[in-house]
């Protein structure tokens, strides 16, 4: 090619090569699983019904007020079977993926609680391991297989998304008297941070439970819901996930719901999460869900052991340390080995982590 | 054309592109501003009473409050929505919760500062001190409501305010504390009143210089043959001075659970702060005996020095 022809091209070349997507940097879509889709409720209705778990059984009660209070018996029976599972595949591009629903405002308090495949955990370095409350988490964690979800709550007016189709937020702009645009922040959903309040409200990270309480919900106002997909579980890029909504603020449901009231066992409140790829539904898509109600044969074998002992390793339950030195055993006495950062074959899926990671001292 | 001239051209063209992908305004507008702010000197007066009823009336530095101001895009007057002068207001999302003002930027002239002792949460402004005797007298010997320490007992010794303060937050200077007057403002080579961030003006009223720092300009966008920056209509000032409680002496501006926390013995307390939203909600936090600008200040020229008065009283 002549010489003084090439130079231009070259340079146009580079002005070209500035508009590329990127979308090589984000997880591959999963083929016939949607990234962004909408839940409706079980029997196709609009709206998801947020759930009494004090359904008041006195007969002589004439006017029986909805939701829990202090002298209500809890059923916490209730809350497996009307806790809604999925899977949610990246959107292979930059593009935005999540999943939607509304609820009707109840005139009270309304808990949304999420809970994105699996739990994580950082592993404690301390060689001293003075901390038994510490000390068991020595062995390290997998953290391909956990997914991030970030929560998000406001009245329906306000979002700017086409549920099942466009991932939205809840910001709207007012232009002020000198024509300059204000965005603002209508998500009612407000998550405490470590440090409280006053940092702002925060997103939890990887595999961890996020919830907010609508406080004082208007009567009949349509509310959504988006359960924004941060990123998907590194190994297989499916991210399952459980959701309840609760007809309460969620420390009372965190309380009812069989965690004691204690944070640390927020992840055993909505167990099974880690939703097993199920077959195809015959026209290839993948069934993906949503599905109502809890059963344990949709999850990953021993997903919900392990979950259970993460949570319950805080108040005095089994130690998480030991429950992965048995996970290992027992896949060598089987014949499998662990992978980590891509499942290969469903038995080699593994909670914890490769423990030839653990640092040793000076490696920090 | 000559080979070497095409070839020549070219790289100019190819470059000369990529310099002009890189040559980006980005249009900002950002400078320090600063002018004055007046207080009345009602505002800086009290009357007192002592124990056989007889009044006497005081004026005082120390009676003025921490002064919010804040960069608005208009200033409402009086009677429009508020009895006193008050930012325009955002859109209103929630019965009984007032609009934002969505403010451009604020300042203050005083801070809430912790005085070192759970008795002086939420009371103790910076600028207002000369020295730690001035702070101990003024409760004592002004007030009639002396300094307690955690024992209960009264602090009378500005010394022992001062090693306190030294003893609690960890420093060795009084310029790391920030409550007395540490800076000679007015080069006369003497730490005095006239060194605190209000002096008394030849009307007998009380003037401080305000700044911005590092403030973004924000102008009418729809207004037509204008230099922004010149003589463009920019943002309104607005401010206010939150007055002392004439009974408790706290400021309503502050927020008494949260700041600095001590927890050692028998102590434990939150020194106090200012809430997060004193400019978003003024209406929140204003109250009778505090004093709001009579009107707004709608700035042009960047370099312009305005003064801005205090001079309306709430009453209600």
């Amino acid at each position: 090619m002549n010489r003084a022809l090439f130079i231009p091209l070259l340079g146009l070349a580079a002005i070209g090569g500035c508009d590329y997507t990127g979308d090589f940097l984000f997880s591959g879509a999963i083929e016939g699983m949607d990234p962004i889709y909408h839940i409706n409720a079980e029997d196709g209705g609009e709206f998801l019904t947020p759930i009494d778990l004090c359904p008041d059984s006195d007969p002589n009660d004439d006017d029986p007020e909805p939701g829990c209070d202090d002298n209500d018996t809890t059923d916490r029976d209730l809350v497996a079977p009307n806790t809604i599972y999925g899977e949610v595949s990246p959107t292979g591009s930059s593009i935005q993926g999540g999943i939607t629903f509304y609820f009707e405002g109840t005139g009270r308090d309304v808990c949304v609680w999420i809970d994105p495949e699996t739990a994580f955990y950082s592993q404690i370095v301390d060689e001293n391991q003075s901390s038994p409350d510490l000390a068991q988490y020595s062995y390290p964690n997998n953290p391909y297989d956990d997914g991030d979800m970030d929560l998000f709550v406001g009245k329906s007016v306000y979002y700017t998304g086409s549920p099942g189709e466009v991932i939205g937020d809840f910001i709207v702009s007012y232009t002020d008297s000198l024509g300059n645009e204000v965005p603002i922040e209508l998500s009612v959903c407000t998550q405490i941070g470590y440090q409280g309040s006053d940092v702002g409200a925060i997103h939890p990270g990887r595999g961890t439970p996020e919830y907010c309480t609508i406080f004082d919900t208007e009567i009949g106002i349509s509310y959504t819901a988006l359960m924004h997909t941060f990123s998907t579980p590194p190994d297989d890029d499916r991210m399952g996930y459980g959701l309840f909504l609760y007809d309460g603020d969620c420390e009372d449901f965190r309380t009812r719901a069989g965690g004691g009231g204690h944070p640390a066992t927020d992840e055993c409140l909505l167990l099974g999460d880690s939703i097993f790829p199920t077959a195809a539904k015959g026209n290839g898509d993948i069934d993906y869900g949503p599905w109502y109600g809890h059963n344990g044969d949709r999850s990953w074998p021993g997903s919900e052991g392990y979950e259970n002992t993460f949570c319950t390793s805080f108040i005095g339950g089994d130690d998480m340390t030991k429950f992965c030195q048995k996970e290992l055993r027992k896949k060598l006495e089987e014949g499998f080995k662990c992978d980590w950062e891509e499942v290969t074959d469903p038995n080699n899926r593994c909670y914890c982590g490769d423990i030839r990671d653990t640092p040793t001292g000076g490696a920090l | 054309m000559n080979k070497s001239i095409i070839s020549f051209a070219s790289v100019m063209i190819a470059g000369s592109m990529f310099s002009t992908g890189c040559a980006y305004d980005e249009d900002l507008v950002i400078a320090n501003i600063q002018g004055t702010v007046v207080i009345p000197r009602a505002a800086a007066t009290r009357t007192f009473i002592d124990e056989e009823g007889v009044s006497s009336e005081l004026t005082d530095v120390r009676l003025i409050g921490p002064v919010y101001l804040g960069l608005f895009p208009s200033v409402l007057p009086p009677n429009s929505g508020a009895s006193y002068s008050h930012p325009e207001v955002g859109p209103i999302y929630k019965e009984d919760v007032p609009g934002d003002t969505y403010p451009y930027g604020g300042t203050t002239v005083g801070d809430l500062k912790f005085g070192c002792f759970e008795f002086l949460t939420c009371k103790i402004v910076s600028g207002r001190y000369v020295d730690f005797d001035a702070m101990a007298s003024w409760f004592a010997d002004t007030l009639q409501q002396p300094i307690l320490d955690a024992n209960g007992a009264p602090v009378t010794n500005g010394e022992y305010v001062r090693q306190t303060c030294f003893d609690l937050l960890e420093v060795t200077s009084d310029e790391e504390l920030l409550l007395t007057a540490t800076e000679d403002r007015n080069d006369d080579e003497k730490i005095n009143e006239l060194d605190l961030d209000f002096y008394e003006n030849k009307d007998g009223d009380f003037e401080a210089t305000f700044r911005f720092i590092q403030q973004d300009w924000y102008w009418d966008q729809n207004q037509k043959d204008c230099e922004v920056g010149k003589d463009c209509t920019g943002f309104s000032l607005w401010g206010w001075m939150d007055a002392p409680s004439t009974i408790s002496n706290v400021y309503q501006t502050c927020d008494p659970a949260q700041g600095y926390e001590e927890q050692t013995y028998n102590n434990d307390y939150a020194g106090g702060r200012p809430h997060a939203n004193v400019l978003n909600a003024p209406s929140s936090y204003i109250g009778k005996g505090d004093w709001v600008a009579d009107e707004g200040y709608v700035w042009k020229d960047i370099f312009e020095q305005p003064t801005i008065r205090l001079g309306f009283e709430v009453t209600q």
